[in-house]
């Protein structure tokens, strides 16, 4: 923790962007608000843009057809029947097939407009079932594949005996480090097999069937690990995630642990951010938590909390609360070390909570893990959450509140939003591109190159681009949350930076772990 | 007398219908030219039978709304003709 870049609570230096050229379109699929019981639609930000101009110009050209109707009773065939001008009749003949013609040309409008709705929605519904039908196929593969991971575990579980005997095992100095470095390695060495949209999927369908495989492996009937999982609060992804968790366990991995925190500099920003590249840029990495507050004389405070990303991989817990660890146990619904001292982090802040009866709005924006901490603040109702901006999230499985502002953004070549499973929630406009269109260079200078910063900064500027008014107006509403204060008379934004740790060394500590294996 | 009296009445009435035909038409005129000049155009990374069934549906609204267009135009232009011979 001697990288202290963000000490002086100012983003950290702006990354080398990836060229949005290399990408794919952005593909939207707008909220379902009200319960989540309307149509889910699915298609590019400009066949959206589209279908909201073709819906537009029909509005336009039905009113033109009624004021058209309007100008025929103003009487000018009327009054032209009993005068000598032959003009004036002449017009109101004209007028007649304009006024045919502009309805010609509604009708028009409305049935393209509808026809291209439908397209839209049929896509979303075909999708929709594709998905379904991959889900029951990996449960399926699951089952059957119980038996051979068993053989296989009882087979590992010598050799896992005598590396923990021999100092071996993960936990164990030295040997984690090279191990991840060999995969850290290969991940390099072949970014085609990862960065790539039916990896990411093969890999969602993965994580969805790890309760039934395990329930497979256990001697379980089909369905029994889930009923057992459900029976303890899980289910879904959240099941094979607490399952990791408590396998995990056994050898020393995914441990939760107390987390402490300090706040490292409280500074001043100039300017709120706006768009959708600049609020990215916000997001910390070391100092993991970034709480600005804005200031308007004449009203209550408003905050922004940035949440950064994954800080070590390591499924051994250290001192990094930012770990594997709280990643699987935030997927699994439990209290990630993260997540705690991220909110540990707004209680210093001072942001009121739904306790207080005179709750503060706050709006989250976080990338990668910060963003699966971002959606469950905003999920948990313990805070007056307007506003969730997340990029790279590994958190479809979380049921968000309706009518919040914002969207979450993933690469559909990045496979860590899979790992949360499928998108289940719809309350939040869903933006997906990906990063490296076929055929396009893919960098090899990372790992999961299309998880990198880089990658979603380059999603951002395309989201900036946005003609669609599905995302232009979400954009423009976080853009308000902070801007309708900071362009007031008087108004102040106070930027304050947090550094946590595991452990209790840092001067705010987490009462409790809050951890538990199931 | 009379008959000029209502004569003028009649013409006066006319006129005032064919300026407020031309006033009313004007805006639905200049609404219609601006969208023949950027008419929707579907998305080029859109392919496939769903993309073609409407790229037809597309070609005939192009279609419609020209003609619309067109009618408009005439329709204020005898306006304004007729308004000028009176």
């Amino acid at each position: 923790m001697s990288d202290r870049r963000g000490l002086l609570g100012v983003p950290p230096p702006e990354p080398a962007t990836t060229d949005p050229a290399l990408g794919g379109p952005l593909w939207v699929s707008p909220a379902v608000r009200g319960g989540g019981t309307g149509t889910l639609v699915v298609a590019t930000d400009a066949l959206l843009a589209q279908a909201e101009r073709l819906r537009r110009l029909h509005g336009e050209l039905a009113a033109d057809a009624v004021a058209l109707d309007r100008i025929d009773a103003l009487g000018v065939a009327a009054l032209s029947a009993g005068s000598p001008s032959a003009a004036a009749a002449q017009s109101a003949v004209e007028l007649d097939a304009a006024r045919d013609a502009v309805r010609a040309a509604a009708i028009a409008a409305e049935r393209t407009d509808e026809d291209l709705r439908q397209a839209i929605t049929g896509y979303a519904a075909a999708e929709d079932d594709q998905s379904s039908a991959m889900l029951r196929l990996g449960s399926l593969i699951g089952i059957l594949a119980g038996p051979a991971i068993r053989g296989l575990l009882l087979g590992a579980l010598p050799i896992v005996l005598f590396a923990r005997a021999a100092g071996l095992a993960p936990g164990d100095a030295g040997a984690t480090g090279p191990r991840l470095d060999g995969v850290k390695r290969w991940l390099l060495d072949h970014p085609e097999l990862i960065t790539d949209p039916v990896f990411v999927e093969r890999l969602r369908v993965a994580v969805m069937s790890v309760d039934d495989a395990a329930g497979s492996a256990l001697g379980l009937p089909p369905g029994g690990a889930e009923r057992i999982a459900a029976g303890h609060g899980f289910t879904g992804v959240e099941a094979g995630a607490a399952l990791t968790i408590a396998a995990g366990g056994a050898l020393g991995l995914f441990r939760e642990t107390p987390v402490s925190l300090e706040r490292i500099a409280t500074t001043h920003a100039a300017a709120a951010p706006t768009g959708a590249v600049e609020r990215l840029a916000r997001v910390p990495e070391v100092n993991q938590v970034r709480i600005e507050r804005y200031d308007a004389p004449g009203a209550p405070p408003r905050y922004v909390v940035y949440v950064g990303p994954t800080e070590t991989f390591s499924p051994v817990a250290g001192e990094e609360p930012w770990d594997l660890t709280s990643n699987v146990t935030g997927v699994a619904g439990l209290s990630a070390g993260s997540l705690r001292a991220t909110e540990l982090a707004m209680h210093d802040a001072g942001i009121r909570g739904a306790e207080s009866g005179r709750p503060d709005a706050v709006q989250f924006v976080g990338f990668s893990q910060g963003g699966l901490v971002a959606a469950r603040l905003a999920a948990s109702g313990e805070w007056n959450a307007t506003g969730l901006e997340t990029y790279g999230a590994p958190a479809g499985n979380i049921e968000l509140p309706d009518g919040l502002s914002g969207m979450a953004v993933r690469n559909t070549d990045d496979f860590v939003p899979a790992l949360a499973g499928p998108q289940l929630d719809h309350h939040l406009l869903q933006v997906e591109r990906r990063a490296f269109a076929p055929g396009s260079p893919i960098p090899t200078a990372e790992p999961a190159p299309a998880h990198q910063r880089e990658a979603y900064v380059a999603t951002a500027t395309v989201i900036d681009a946005a003609r669609s008014d599905a995302v232009r107006e979400q954009v423009a509403r976080l853009d308000a949350f902070t801007s309708d204060y900071s362009d007031r008379e008087g108004s102040s934004i106070t930027v304050m930076t947090y550094h946590a740790e595991r452990g209790g060394k840092k001067t705010l500590e987490g009462a409790t772990s809050g951890g538990s294996t199931p | 007398m009379g008959d000029e009296v209502h004569g003028g009445d009649a013409h006066d009435a006319l006129r005032r219908a064919l300026e407020h035909q031309a006033a009313a038409l004007a805006p639905i005129a200049a609404r219609l030219h601006t969208a023949v000049a950027h008419p929707p155009i579907a998305p080029a990374d859109w392919y496939g039978p769903a993309s073609e069934a409407y790229a037809a549906l597309e070609v005939r609204l192009r279609a419609r709304v020209g003609v619309a267009e067109r009618a408009a135009a005439a329709a204020l232009q005898s306006t304004r003709r007729a308004l000028a011979g009176l």
